[in-house]
């Protein structure tokens, strides 16, 4: 009797065991490559229509930004025959007094002096561009600037008054620095140093210092810089001779001007994004009907009757003039309009691109949100949107087309100094699948 | 006596209300099942009997078994059962197919039979159950790659159906001696299927900035059904070693219709089969029982409804097994059993054009038994490898089935 009382514990405990396997699954038993499919199966069709069949240009819009709203800085000197751009510092948080420990007690001084310095620049090389070396000089600003409102022309640009640059393009005080990107601005590293002697580092100290003036000498690069901090020592008076405290001051404000402003085509281009926000508002009429065709024969079905696969707008880049070519990815997106009567005022929706995945941090991944200019064809998806509206019969809407880093990426500062401009002959890509329903055996 | 009589029988009465209770709370957690054959997708699908684990383990003859029995075959072997009862059975399937250009392989798990009984007087005995009847519940994907314009995308193509038929049945057993019963049931079969075909496409371009993902296509379709039927049973001890018993279903029409609000599918018809069954169990030995079953069902009925999927024909069913262990009412012992089951199975895998022929079924089975509490809880295992397929039968299938079976008896 205990034998068998074993075995049915034994035989019970597998059975147990054998529970979570079947338990934990849904999963149907699954025949693969043989032909069990009860009816039609699927077919695929895809259609390509042109702009004059569901397009109409509203039109162009800029405006919307300026250097106060990107993360990061600009030098150029007459990049691409044209354009020429200046970055701003000032820095702030020079302390008053200097601590130090001497013979194992802790003291303060108000008077110090400080030594040699080196100011870093941090140097995004995906958005910079050179044909060779380049030679960044350092200058203290020539005269007082409003770090809101100022532009080539302006130091000073409020409802107050307009104080004019003594010369356009930021007014130059003494030369304190040189750096040199020896292996041109998308080669070097992630920095670019200014070395500065103890009077220079004394003078940038100074509360009345108008601040820092970051040029190019020569032509042809263009520089984007993103950070700067000061990295100094200070020597309080009454340490001993080998005392020096570290200093590092960050930037309070950091700008740029540039000249000429941001081009626009004057209706020649479909334009999105740049440092001025370009958007083209568009109105897209999705057809009622698609051709199935089978055997040689087509007939045309209601949009509502197929399952939309992709409905996405092709859009052929074109070259930006002015030194403004991007040079670094684009994010571009679509995003509803609901009043375009309203034209550059209209408000905008919610972006329309479909998600194709996620990164692994986590972050959605945008259709189009990474279109690099040298692409012969952006394709942005909209599909998910599309599919709603043809199933609710509303098939004509409007969309603008922009450059939208902060909704696709997350982040204003990727926003592309240079805008994105397309031929004006967009096409959209229909893809759609008809299926008969499964029916009963 | 008669006072007596009239409490035992409240305490009957709520023992088995509770035993309802919980039979309905098991019937709302069993969530859907999956098929234990890719045969599941022939015909009106895989045709699974509602026996509990003890007859599993008898090869599936639980017809005729002394003391009565549970699985809802015959509607007269509850008459034998001394006191209310409830019992749920658990059944996970392993199985391996081969077919011509595919191979396949899966687990599920059902709960095949829910069945509780409440005997009223001295004569009567009611019973009210669920148990399985056809399952629907499998897929097929294929692989393929098509030409959009200048791109090539693979795709894949699945349908699923999900879904099956069940048969609630009440029915109602008289002892017209203490040997002989007669009973009939009404069977309500209930059910529905889901069947989905989807189109997925391969990811687009792994380069980010030119990748466009094509959206999966997918349509659904939903059907219900439902089918009146009776049943009718015997059970007959000429002695005290011979049990005989016999059942005959009836089936009437199984309704299939869309939806609600689905006016493009189209519903149909399909008749169900007069089922006969007939078994006999004999104790050869003190310890030792021997059962054998024996089921016809008219399953022609259906073929020209299910012609365009290889069409049905009459199935039957032999089976027989030995069960080891003491006979004693009441005593705590743990039956051994063996069994065996060959069956012709009623739908074809593939058209009869195509020289495709219909599948049998062959299995070997064993269980343990533990009736303990004086026979108040009663545990049944059961372990069964069987075979299915044919010469031509074009699928080659073998597979594990497992059964647990919780008998509670409100003594």
């Amino acid at each position: 009797m205990r034998r068998r009382t074993s075995l049915g514990r034994a035989l019970a405990a597998a059975l147990l065991l054998s529970l979570p396997a079947v338990a934990c699954t849904d999963e149907p038993p699954t025949v693969t490559g043989v032909d069990l499919f009860p009816g039609t199966l699927p077919s695929t069709f895809q259609v390509i229509l042109p702009a004059d069949s569901f397009a109409q240009r509203i039109g162009t819009f800029a405006g919307y930004s300026g250097p106060a709203d990107v993360g990061y800085q600009l030098v150029a000197g007459g990049f691409d025959d044209g354009l020429t751009a200046n970055t701003l510092v000032q820095l702030a948080g020079f302390p008053a007094t200097i601590s130090y420990t001497q013979g194992g007690t802790s003291r303060t001084d108000t008077l110090f002096t400080y030594g040699r310095g080196t100011l870093l620049a941090r140097l995004d090389t995906l958005a910079s561009t050179s044909a060779g070396p380049v030679e960044l000089q350092l200058w203290e600003v020539g005269q007082e600037w409003h770090p809101a409102s100022v532009s080539w022309r302006f130091a000073v640009d409020t409802v107050g008054g307009q104080v004019p640059w003594t010369r356009p393009g930021v007014s130059r005080g003494a030369l304190l620095a040189r750096a040199t990107l020896t292996a041109g601005a998308r080669a070097q590293g992630d920095s670019v140093l200014f070395a500065l002697d103890s009077l220079a580092v004394q003078r940038i100290a100074a509360a009345d210092f108008p601040g820092l003036l970051v040029t190019a000498a020569g032509t042809g690069a263009r520089v984007q810089l993103g950070g700067f901090q000061l990295r100094t020592g200070a020597h309080p008076e009454t340490a001993s001779p080998d005392t020096v405290v570290a200093v590092n001051v960050s930037a309070a404000q950091a700008t740029f001007v540039y000249d000429p402003d941001q081009p626009t085509s004057g209706g020649a281009f479909w334009e999105a994004g740049g440092i001025r926000s370009a958007r083209t508002l568009f109105r897209v009429d999705l057809p009622d009907s698609l051709p199935v065709c089978a055997s040689g024969v087509c007939t045309l079905v209601p949009l509502r009757e197929v399952a939309l696969n992709e409905v996405s707008l092709l859009l052929r880049p074109v070259p930006v003039p002015g030194g403004f070519q991007p040079v670094g990815p684009v994010a571009t997106a679509l995003r509803r309009v609901s009043e375009p009567e309203l034209g550059r005022r209209a408000p905008l929706g919610q972006p329309v691109n479909d998600v194709l995945g996620f990164d692994a941090s986590g972050q959605p991944a945008f259709a189009g949100s990474r279109f690099v200019p040298g692409d012969s064809v952006l394709a942005i998806s909209f599909t998910g949107f599309a599919a709603g509206r043809a199933a609710s019969d509303s098939t004509s809407f409007t969309f603008a087309l922009l450059s939208d880093p902060g909704t696709l990426f997350g982040s204003p500062g990727a926003l592309s100094f240079g805008p994105a401009w397309f031929a004006p002959d967009p096409r959209l890509r229909i893809v759609y699948t008809l299926s008969a329903r499964p029916s009963l055996p | 006596m008669t006072q007596t009589h009239t409490s035992s029988l409240r305490g009957r009465r709520l023992r088995a209300a509770s035993l309802l209770a919980v039979g309905a709370a098991l019937l709302a957690g069993s969530g859907p099942a999956a098929a234990q054959s890719l045969l599941a997708s022939r015909g009106l699908g895989y045709v699974n009997p509602p026996v509990d684990a003890r007859a599993r383990g008898l090869g599936g003859a639980g017809l005729a078994l002394p003391g009565g029995g549970l699985s809802l075959v015959n509607p007269a072997a509850i008459a034998a059962l001394p006191a209310p009862a409830i019992t749920v059975s658990f059944q996970p399937d392993f199985y391996d197919a081969t077919l011509p250009g595919g191979e396949s392989d899966g687990s599920t798990a059902r709960f095949p039979l829910l069945h509780a009984v409440f005997p009223f007087g001295q004569r009567w005995t009611f019973s009210a159950g669920y148990g399985s009847f056809v399952d629907q519940t499998w897929a097929v994907e294929r692989l393929d790659t098509l030409r959009l314009g200048e791109r090539e995308v693979e795709f894949t193509d699945r349908f699923i159906s999900r879904g099956g038929v069940t048969r609630l049945r009440a029915g109602a057993a008289y002892s017209v001696t203490e040997r002989f019963s007669v009973a009939a049931a009404a069977d309500l079969y209930t059910g529905s299927v889901r069947d989905t075909l989807s189109r997925r496409f391969a990811p687009g371009d792994s380069l980010l900035s030119r990748r466009v993902d094509l959206a999966p296509a997918s349509y659904g379709t939903a059907f219900t059904y439902r089918g009146l039927g009776a049943a009718a049973g015997v059970r007959w001890v000429p002695t005290d070693a011979l049990n005989l018993a016999a059942a005959v279903a009836l089936g009437g029409t199984l309704e299939a219709r869309p939806a609600e609000g689905d006016s493009v599918s189209v519903g149909r018809d399909y008749p169900l089969p007069l089922t006969f069954d007939v078994g006999a169990s004999g104790r050869v030995a003190p310890r030792a029982l021997v059962v054998l079953n024996a089921q016809w069902a008219g399953w022609s009925t259906a073929d020209d409804e299910l012609a365009a999927t290889g069409g049905a024909r009459d199935s039957w069913t032999v089976a027989g097994g030995v069960e080891m262990g003491s006979a004693t009412p009441g005593q705590r012992t743990f039956p051994v059993r063996v069994g065996a089951r060959y069956a012709r199975l009623p739908f074809r895998w593939g058209p009869a054009s195509e020289g495709n022929d219909f599948p049998d079924e062959r299995a070997l089975t064993a269980g343990l038994g533990a009736r303990l509490a004086g026979g108040a809880a009663q545990v049944d295992l059961a372990a069964e490898r069987g075979w299915r397929g044919g010469d031509a039968a074009a699928l080659d299938e073998s597979y594990w089935r497992l059964g647990l079976s919780l008998t509670l008896l409100g003594r």
